[in-house]
């Protein structure tokens, strides 16, 4: 009953699978919009400290190497108090998870099949999710492999397709600090620390399963890097293109700025080359979340996660519809609520209170295992 | 009886995560809309004319079934394998 899989991939796979966690959501709803014209010096800054977020994360898997997120709370708190912070954090992945779904469903119910019912959205893509994952974390990071040539080639492709068009305009980038630095410090932390790179979190379910654990620290704080790059890309575009006042207004704002592309007269209308970066992405991401859940499901209950693929994924299908009334509603929620009081607890603080109990633990179990061996 | 109970991990599984997403729903809307607990419940199963939730609902009620089906076959596998 409880016989597990093995299941491996490869470094380059996690750096896809990175890479395009926080592409996601990002490229739906945008960051930093609040700080206008700086959100690219936000994102900029958000991505260092967010680099240095994950090293953290991989130095507790270090710590315990071959053993995931929940195995490692069970390791420091102990079976009981382990398996209820493991369920809140199963509770956590999975509403997460499913809040992602919800941005996608509400970009293409507005934006391309307007007539569709959102919960047909919703249940076609937790479907997909749900099979990809039944399949196995292979398959998931084989599918990502396949993909990011497209994803990364037409994200650049629509920078320079503005540039082009002639809508990228540098003046809307100015003035540069003109408030100081102050709102982007308040506006990193919590919020743009949290959301996307502190949601990488859930990879330390996935990262004890790379082939090269050794070298995942490296990679997993480059593709970190490169990723933030590729959002400040896609933040400046945004500015530059759209303005900061009309930025801050819109729901969407890379899909208003690919609208505006218009290459010889004949080009034009390519927002969907950006609802197809956003697709996959969203995939990704939901599917990465979907995944820490249940696995950390797969630990507390002790039964193989492909039993609970399919009925999980259902649940995840609905709620994402019952999480809120309305966009307006889902957007609130996620910028008053969900950053404070579930980002913070779960991505910074109990990993923070984790990390000296779980040096001691290991430390206790080396002496112990020596002091035997010397016998 | 008790053996068989603890077998039906899938479906209690279910019902955990179902019913414990539902509550965090409702208590997160409490806290920002200021509203009763009573409030946001009804809220969630209230069937909103004209919307489509009955599709969800009926994907949820899939997936309960589902869960209830994959205890049945993990239970018929253990008794296979005992006799």
């Amino acid at each position: 009953m409880s016989k597990k899989l093995v299941e491996n991939i490869s470094l380059w796979q996690l750096a896809v699978l990175m890479f395009t966690f926080e592409i996601g959501s990002v490229a739906v709803v945008g960051v930093g919009t609040d700080t206008k014209q700086d959100a690219w010096i936000a994102v900029g800054v958000a991505t260092v400290l967010g680099a240095g977020l994950v090293w953290f994360y991989v130095y507790l898997l270090k710590q315990l190497p071959g053993r995931n997120l929940f195995e490692m709370i069970t390791f420091c708190f102990g079976k009981w108090l382990g398996k209820i912070i493991g369920l809140l954090y199963v509770y956590y992945f999975l509403y997460i998870s499913a809040r992602v779904l919800r941005d996608f469903c509400e970009l293409i119910t507005s934006v391309i099949f307007e007539n569709t019912p959102i919960e047909v959205i919703s249940i076609t893509m937790v479907g997909i999710c749900a099979y990809m994952l039944y399949l196995g974390l292979e398959v998931f990071g084989r599918t990502g492999e396949v993909f990011i040539p497209y994803v990364f080639t037409f994200i650049i492709l629509i920078g320079l397709a503005i540039l082009f068009s002639g809508e990228f305009q540098m003046k809307n980038l100015l003035p540069i600090l003109g408030d100081g630095l102050g709102p982007i410090l308040k506006h990193v932390f919590p919020r743009l620390l949290t959301f996307p790179f502190g949601e990488l979190v859930t990879f330390m379910v996935i990262i004890p399963y790379v082939s090269h654990f050794a070298k995942a620290a490296k990679v997993s704080v480059f593709t970190v890097l490169i990723s933030g790059f590729i959002i400040i890309y896609g933040t400046v575009i945004e500015i530059a293109s759209l303005g900061a006042r009309q930025m801050e207004r819109t729901v969407f704002p890379l899909l208003s700025a690919a609208r505006e592309i218009s290459l010889l007269e004949f080009i034009e209308r390519v927002d969907l080359v950006i609802v197809f970066v956003v697709m996959f992405g969203i995939i990704t991401k939901v599917s990465v979340f979907l995944f820490g859940g249940l696995k950390g499901l797969e630990h507390i209950m002790n039964i193989p996660y492909r039993y609970l693929v399919f009925p999980v994924s259902m649940i995840i299908g609905y709620i994402a519809i019952q999480i809120s009334a309305n966009n307006a509603e889902h957007i609130e929620e996620g910028i008053r609520f969900i950053p404070l009081y579930m980002h913070i607890p779960f991505q910074i603080i109990i990993p923070i209170l984790m990390a000296p109990l779980l040096i001691w633990k290991v430390k206790k179990q080396k002496r112990r295992s020596d002091a035997n061996g010397s016998r | 009886m008790l053996k068989n109970r603890m077998i039906r991990v899938v479906t209690f599984t279910f019902t955990m995560i179902f019913s414990g997403l539902l509550l965090m729903i409702a208590l997160i809307d409490m806290f920002i809309w200021q509203q009763s607990f009573y409030q946001c419940v009804s809220k969630l199963f209230a069937l909103d004319e004209g919307a489509n939730e009955g599709y969800v609902i009926a994907t949820a009620a899939a997936g309960f079934i589902y869960s209830i089906a994959s205890d049945y076959r993990i239970r018929k596998k253990k008794r296979s394998q005992q006799s």
